[in-house]
């Protein structure tokens, strides 16, 4: 599935600046995409932007080639699997009720779940390594093990793409890269993924394409190596940053310096 | 998606309609016609306690099938009770099987009347809420039970009770009074009350003819700047002291605030706490 | 820790219901008169007479289901709200529905239109719950958020209390028959039940029902967060705007026909999301049938206690749902 955006313009009311100007974007099939940025720079807005939960003051989005607009909120939700940033979750739920949930745009309203639904949320539940949690209540996990218990629910919707708003937040070393794995390998079985983060490295080492966006511009778009120059990076996010080349991996580290001299 | 401008949620006229057809029908159903009173009637349950002392009086208590809480009369000690006279309990009233039930009309019991007639039972509504409904629903009553003539008979000793206070005050000054019943601020009779009409006949005028409603309440301040003489009291109502110097206060007893076939002995009770020396009477 | 009716979850709905069932019918052998229960169970077979027989089948009966279809609506609407408004603490009169049909009652008690006219009491209390619900919609949309569930609860408490002062400004300059009918009327009733509430009732009742029953699954995604259900499949803002309407008619419908019976529409469904857990598919039908049972049930202790006379069942459903209600608050605090 293709994710695009053209001259997206975002504003919140009441806001003085927009949260998104003119920002144009393509993500290929298949491709991982990380969205980097400063805090309040627009990344999560942007997702919204492409999901159509937020309205537009200029611009379009398209999904595989048809305005958002034109999606119905289920087909959006079988072609798409989000997983946001958080949720209120004030009841009880187990974890299998809640990654059951991701079937529930497959299902409709009223079907009975089948044995292919069981299966899809089976299968999400191993690949995130949950599936010992399947019973405990949603309420009781670490924050780590909820980030991935959504991140299966996102899978179980068996999307054609995902976007996922700083999934690996709470996540320790172990968890976090099994994730990117997960993902890195879901790309490759051509699943779209945009993903949202502030690990500059580890986007840098899974990402096909990086977007770099500076309060609500794009700043800079291309491959980890092209967006990651010591110049762009201590630009927008406004600290002096050296990038060396990673020895095991090759692809870029970012890595502050000092700070300036406080006056 | 673009998020479509929301909405008032509330459907528009037509679908508001559809809503009430449901409630609308019921309505036909009910404002289907009312049974019939029979006549004359055998089997009687009285809801209101003045109109059973009523009909007791007519000579008519062997048609009481049934009574309330609040008849203290002897003669209907055996009688089953049907609990409050509001709200009675429904199965013991269908129970009793009556002819006809006697309830009070109007806002204090809005549900008892369409559930009797839902049962079948015929209801005869009244409101004795003023000195000249009393003999009205002496002579109801009377023809319900077949004892017109003793009805008449008794509407006539009542107007001639009525009369002879009127003349026992007729030469005495009027008097400026008010009634108070309980609650803080007291709750005062106003000019269309059942106590108000007592007032005039008993020779006085209620000061507070300027009352909205039946009863309201009435703060210190008016009862301080009115012209009142005397002040009636229900007994154990608690008046402010200060609103008693320079009247006289006179407590009354709670029977003579309710409208019934007493009505000539409340109206000679009270022309006595009016008036002081006031002679005959019973 | 084990999710409470993990692994027995089929078991314990099926006995939950099962339960309700039983326990439903049980107001048709309670009453002022003694019938055995042969002689009841033979007029619902068709036959008895006499007094008993309409006893049982004008009072009783028609009594019963009333009381079982508000029960059930206004639990139904509750677990609606406490979805609506992600807030476990939400029923029914959170968004002012019973202070707007009470003033509707209390206004038509005061005014004298209501008499003898069985239609004109009901149809004014549920015009002034319409009247609230717009009320608060609107103070919800003026501030611009028109759906947005913070506003909407402010609302609800803003005109709830507005609409309790114009209640007791009229009260207070009303005859005593008038305040003791409407407080009575305030704190519910199911007396003088016939027929034709009963058909009401169930006008409204049971289509709201299965609609909200159809919108189990949407109501699943709503509890969890209003983003996350949009990425789920659900389209937001028409499942509010319907479920919002559709929990309101069937509330405002309850109050017009009983007055405010409260605590059914709160205690009931939260206790059943500690049993048996929050999806909608069972907690919808099983507060219908849990609701049901437990106000045909307080109706008949509301009968049963001070016979001949009956206390308002408004008083029962609080002295029975307020220590109920602060057990599952204790329980539910044991819960991280």
């Amino acid at each position: 599935m293709r994710l695009e955006a053209r001259e997206v313009t975002v504003r919140y009311p009441g806001a003085p600046d927009p949260a998104l100007d003119r920002v144009s974007v393509q993500v290929a099939e298949g491709a991982l995409c990380a969205v980097l940025g400063p805090n309040g720079s627009g990344k999560s807005t942007l997702t919204r932007a492409l999901l159509g939960a937020v309205p537009l003051a200029g611009g379009e989005a398209l999904l595989d080639g048809r305005p958002v607009a034109e999606w119905s909120r289920r087909a959006l939700a079988r072609a798409v699997g989000v997983v946001p940033q958080s949720e209120p979750l004030p009841f009880p739920l187990s974890v299998r009720e809640l990654v059951s949930m991701g079937r529930y745009a497959h299902l409709g309203p009223l079907a009975r779940e089948r044995a292919r639904d069981r299966e899809a949320v089976e299968a999400a539940l191993s690949r995130c390594d949950v599936a010992h949690l399947a019973e405990r209540t949603v309420q009781t996990l670490s924050g780590g093990e909820l980030q991935r218990v959504r991140i299966a629910r996102a899978l179980a919707q068996e999307p054609r793409a995902l976007i996922l708003d700083e999934p690996t937040a709470a996540l320790d070393i172990r968890h976090e890269m099994a994730i990117l794995e997960l993902l890195a390998g879901s790309a490759q079985c051509g699943i779209t993924i945009l993903l949202v983060t502030h690990h500059l490295d580890l986007a840098a080492r899974y990402a096909h394409r990086l977007l770099l966006l500076d309060r609500g511009r794009l700043a800079a778009t291309g491959t980890p190596a092209e967006v990651l120059t010591p110049e762009t990076v201590t630009a927008v996010y406004r600290w002096p940053v050296a990038v060396r080349t990673d020895e095991l991996t090759g692809s870029p580290r970012v890595v502050p310096l000092p700070g300036p001299h406080p006056s | 998606m673009r998020p479509r401008r929301l909405r008032d949620p509330f459907p528009p006229l037509l679908l508001t309609l559809a809503l009430l057809t449901p409630t609308l029908l019921a309505g036909c159903r009910d404002g289907r016609d009312e049974p019939a009173l029979p006549h004359p009637a055998t089997r009687v349950l009285s809801l209101v306690p003045s109109v059973t002392e009523i009909v007791v009086r007519l000579g008519a208590a062997e048609v009481l099938v049934g009574r309330t809480d609040y008849d203290t009369l002897a003669v209907l000690r055996d009688l089953p009770s049907t609990g409050g006279g509001l709200g009675p309990d429904l199965e013991v009233v269908r129970a009793l099987e009556p002819q006809v039930v006697i309830a009070f009309a109007g806002e204090s019991d809005p549900r008892t009347g369409p559930a009797l007639e839902g049962l079948g039972i015929p209801v005869l509504a009244v409101r004795p809420d003023r000195l000249a409904d009393v003999p009205r629903i002496i002579r109801e009553v009377g023809a319900l039970v077949g004892r017109d003539a003793r009805a008449a008979e008794l509407v006539a000793e009542l107007e001639a009770e009525l009369e002879a206070v009127r003349a026992a005050v007729a030469e005495r000054p009027r008097v400026r009074a008010v009634y108070l019943l309980g609650g803080s601020p007291p709750l005062a009779a106003g000019p269309g009350s059942f106590i108000s009409d007592l007032l005039t006949v008993a020779g006085a005028t209620n000061a507070l003819d300027d009352l909205p409603g039946l009863y309201a309440p009435v703060g210190t301040e008016v009862l301080l700047t009115r012209e009142i003489d005397v002040i009636l009291t229900t007994r154990g109502s608690r008046i402010d002291p200060r609103v008693r110097s320079g009247r006289r206060t006179v407590e009354m007893p709670a029977w003579v605030e309710i409208p019934g076939p007493a009505l000539g002995r409340a109206a000679w009770t009270v022309a006595r706490a009016l008036h002081p020396g006031l002679d005959g009477g019973g | 820790m084990e999710r409470p009716g993990a692994g027995l979850g089929g078991a314990r709905v099926t006995a939950v219901a099962a339960a309700a069932l039983l326990v439903l019918p049980l107001g048709l052998f309670v009453g002022a008169v003694a019938i055995p229960p042969g002689e009841i169970l033979r007029i619902l077979g068709g036959g008895g007479g006499g007094p008993h027989r309409d006893i049982v089948l004008s009072i009783r009966l028609p009594r019963l289901l009333l009381g079982a279809l508000l029960g059930g609506g206004l639990a139904m609407a509750g677990a609606t709200f406490q979805a609506l408004l992600r807030n476990p603490l939400a029923e029914p009169y959170i968004l002012g529905v019973s202070s707007g049909a009470a003033l509707g009652a209390v206004a038509a008690l005061a005014a004298g239109v209501v008499g003898g006219a069985s239609l004109a009491l009901p149809l004014a209390a549920f015009a002034g719950a319409v009247a609230a619900l717009a009320l608060v919609f609107r103070v919800a949309a003026a501030a611009g958020r028109a759906l947005d569930v913070r506003v909407l609860l402010l609302a609800g408490v803003v005109v709830g209390a507005f609409f309790a002062a114009l209640i007791s400004l009229i009260l207070s300059l009303s005859d005593a028959g008038t305040v003791r009918t409407a407080v009575l009327w305030m704190m519910g009733s199911l007396y003088g039940a016939g027929w034709g509430a009963v058909g009401v009732a169930a006008a409204y009742t049971l289509p709201t029902a299965l609609l909200l029953a159809a919108m189990a699954r949407a109501l699943d995604t709503l509890a969890v967060g209003e983003e996350t259900a949009l990425y789920l499949g659900t389209d937001v803002e028409r499942v509010k705007r319907v479920a919002f309407a559709a929990a309101s008619l069937v509330t405002a419908a309850g109050v017009a026909v009983a007055g405010v019976i409260g605590f059914v529409g709160l205690v009931v469904p939260h206790a059943l999301r500690l049993v048996t857990g929050s999806r909608h598919r069972t907690l919808l039908p099983l507060s219908f049938l849990v609701g049901a049972a437990f106000l045909a049930t307080a109706d008949a202790a509301a009968q049963a206690l001070f016979s001949p006379t009956e206390i308002p069942i408004g008083v029962v459903t609080a002295l029975v749902g307020v220590p109920l209600f602060l057990a599952l608050l204790r329980r539910r605090m044991a819960v991280p």
